[in-house]
């Protein structure tokens, strides 16, 4: 597990973990059922306070990829990979529709557009 | 169960040229703060009321939610404190020194103290007149930790340590208080790395609070602002603290960074601060005003 | 209290090097018929009261104080353990002038060896008893440099004060309170003299700590 805290970054280090232990999540680097670190333990090892550790667990337990059990220590969710999955699709769509509502107003058709996705992905 | 580590409430002492004024905070077990502020700004006067080294004229003081005064010697039992100035005697060597306050301490343990004396390359027969000021300040932390205290108290600790030391702190500070029961309190008047683990920041300036809050909160409530001098009207004067101008423009903090994004619409730079940052406007702030 | 004790001796080490060589001076400075029978009393008093000045005036450099009202330990209990310790001093005192005093004599020095008198005893308690009490309130009130002035006139008051009173009681000698007051004392039981002046030693002692105590409970550090 890997986590780098950068203090000169305009990012608060209570988001810099989550999102490192997001991308963790969302490679399969961390498994359902993995176990996290404790709030102090973390704290200690990036000499950071434990309020920023304990608000950027609290964020993951919000957004269901991490749960804590009392005294047992803070586990990756079980149906993790269906939320993200499922958050992702909501976020492509919420895109999509930008980009579509765009078009319209540029009157690039249906077709058009379907190209251009198809030619970027290829290229990707 | 008592949650509160230290609560100060109201706290007053009054010299001819200072005043210490209804001072309040508190903190919880499980935590660091750090108490920032100017020299003179009453840092090391309120630690020494907590420590009943002198005589407060007003307010209250609990330690693990017992009076300071009334039970005084058995709160003393679980604080460990280390000052900024050197008061042990000259004349001792580490282990004579040692052997006066083990006796003290109900929880004194060697072992632990032969430790911290390897840990901190102290010798243990070496006088203390002969300690750099670094070495003296390590074995303050050495006596302060070996005696299964709950509370650590540190006046001004960073004086005089190398920054290898002071990142070495950081881990042991942070091991202290791992297991929730205990807390740190330290002061300083320079910003240091040891903000880094501190979760709560007092800072006091002229005897008065200014805040005690979690340090996530204050450093995303504040923020260093820069622009031109075209910008500072007295709606935007009013939102700032520590107005600096120069001849190109003018830098000032804000201790409530979404409402000024929201009242301000122009050409203006908005940065995260740092606590020294917060720090140094808010008394250059309190001395114009 | 015994801990702080002990700390009063441990801290003044050195000192202990010149208390052998005050003694030895004294044995060959005073060892004349006139000293005889206060000899010891003389290097006792001298050296009790040196300790006591020096360790007050370690903790006072050191300004230890601060760490000693740190420690789990009572105000109280570090002003008892100054006064408790002036008979410690006493016994120092008396120690190291039997023992200097026998290793001269073993190397055949021409010194008068014997035990302290009771007489002795009795004055070395008055006289370290009483500078204490007037010392120990004065230093905890106004600190250590304005104690050192007054350790001046101490001095200097033991120095001329009794041979002043004695020689106004021989100008005197006729005048009828005085001889009354002499005839009186030279009635009572020697024992008894002695057994009242330790009886208003302690009371004074007791007094002046008492007072200390209060002078400390209010002191800022």
């Amino acid at each position: 597990m890997r986590i780098i805290i950068s203090n000169s970054s305009q990012e608060p280090i209570y988001k810099q973990i989550t999102s490192q232990i997001k991308k963790m999540i969302m490679t399969g680097e961390l498994n359902p059922g993995d176990s996290l670190p404790s709030i102090r333990n973390l704290a200690r090892e990036l000499h950071i306070s434990v309020i920023t550790t304990k608000r950027a667990f609290e964020d993951l337990e919000r957004e269901g990829l991490v749960e804590t059990v009392a005294g047992k220590g803070s586990f990756v969710s079980q149906y993790n990979r269906e939320i993200i999955k499922e958050k992702k699709m909501e976020m492509i769509e919420e895109k999509l529709a930008n980009i579509v509502q765009e078009s319209k107003s540029l009157g690039i058709s249906p077709q058009v557009l379907q190209e251009m996705i198809k030619l970027l992905y290829e290229e990707g | 169960m008592e949650n509160n580590i230290l609560e100060v409430k109201d706290l007053k002492k009054s010299y001819k040229e200072f005043t210490l004024n209804n001072l309040s905070f508190k903190l919880e077990k499980g935590y660091i703060m750090g108490f920032i502020g100017p020299n003179g700004a009453g840092k090391s006067t309120t630690i020494k009321l907590i420590m009943n080294l002198i005589n407060r004229d007003g307010g209250e003081i609990s330690v693990f939610g017992l009076d300071n005064i009334k039970d005084e010697r058995c709160i003393k039992q679980r604080i460990g404190f280390v000052y900024d100035e050197n008061h042990f005697y000259d004349e001792l060597s580490i282990t004579e020194m040692k052997g006066i306050i083990a006796p003290f301490y109900k929880g004194w343990s060697d072992k632990d103290f032969e430790r911290y004396l390897k840990d901190f390359d102290l010798p243990p027969r070496k006088k203390i007149k002969e300690l750099s000021k670094g070495m003296k300040t390590k074995f303050s932390l050495a006596v302060a930790l070996s005696h299964d205290a709950d509370f650590i108290i540190m006046d001004e600790p960073t004086s005089g340590l190398d920054p290898v030391f002071r990142s070495e702190i950081l881990d042991i500070l942070a091991s202290f208080i791992q297991d929730e029961k205990k807390a740190v309190l330290f002061s300083t008047h320079i910003t240091t790395d040891l903000e880094k683990i501190a979760d709560y920041i007092t800072f006091i300036n002229n005897g008065e609070l200014v805040f005690s809050e979690t340090k996530d909160s204050i450093l995303e409530n504040y923020a260093l602002v820069k622009g031109g001098k075209e910008l500072l009207d007295d709606g935007v004067r009013r939102e700032l603290v520590g107005i600096r101008e120069n001849n190109y423009g003018f830098e000032a903090v804000t201790s409530d960074v979404k409402k000024f994004r929201s009242q301000f619409k122009g050409d203006i730079i908005i940065e995260k601060p740092t606590l020294e940052d917060i720090m140094l406007y808010t008394v250059r702030g309190s001395k114009n005003a | 209290m015994l801990n702080l004790i002990l700390k009063d001796l441990l801290v003044q080490k050195k000192s202990f090097i010149f208390t052998v060589f005050y003694s030895t001076f004294v044995f060959f400075a005073f060892s004349t018929p006139v000293f005889e029978q206060t000899i010891y009393a003389m290097g006792t008093i001298a050296i009790a009261y040196i300790l006591i000045l020096t360790a007050t005036a370690l903790d006072d450099k050191n300004r230890s104080e601060i760490i000693l009202n740190s420690l789990p330990v009572k105000r109280d209990s570090i002003i008892m353990a100054k006064y408790l310790s002036i008979f410690v001093y006493i016994v120092v005192g008396i120690a190291t002038m039997m023992v200097v005093g026998l290793a001269l004599k073993l190397l055949g020095m021409p010194i008068n060896y014997r035990l302290v008198n009771g007489a002795e005893l009795v004055a070395i308690l008055m006289s370290i008893g009483i500078l204490c009490s007037i010392y120990f309130p004065i230093y905890y009130k106004f600190g250590s440099a304005n104690v050192r002035i007054f350790n001046i006139f101490l001095f200097l008051a033991l120095f001329f004060g009794p041979v002043n009173i004695a020689n106004y009681m021989k100008k005197n000698g006729n005048n009828e309170f005085i001889t009354s007051v002499l005839e009186t004392i030279r009635n009572i039981p020697e024992w008894m003299i002695m057994s009242g002046v330790v009886a208003i030693v302690l009371a004074i002692i007791l007094v002046s700590m008492l007072i200390t105590i209060r002078i400390y409970r209010k002191k800022e550090f």
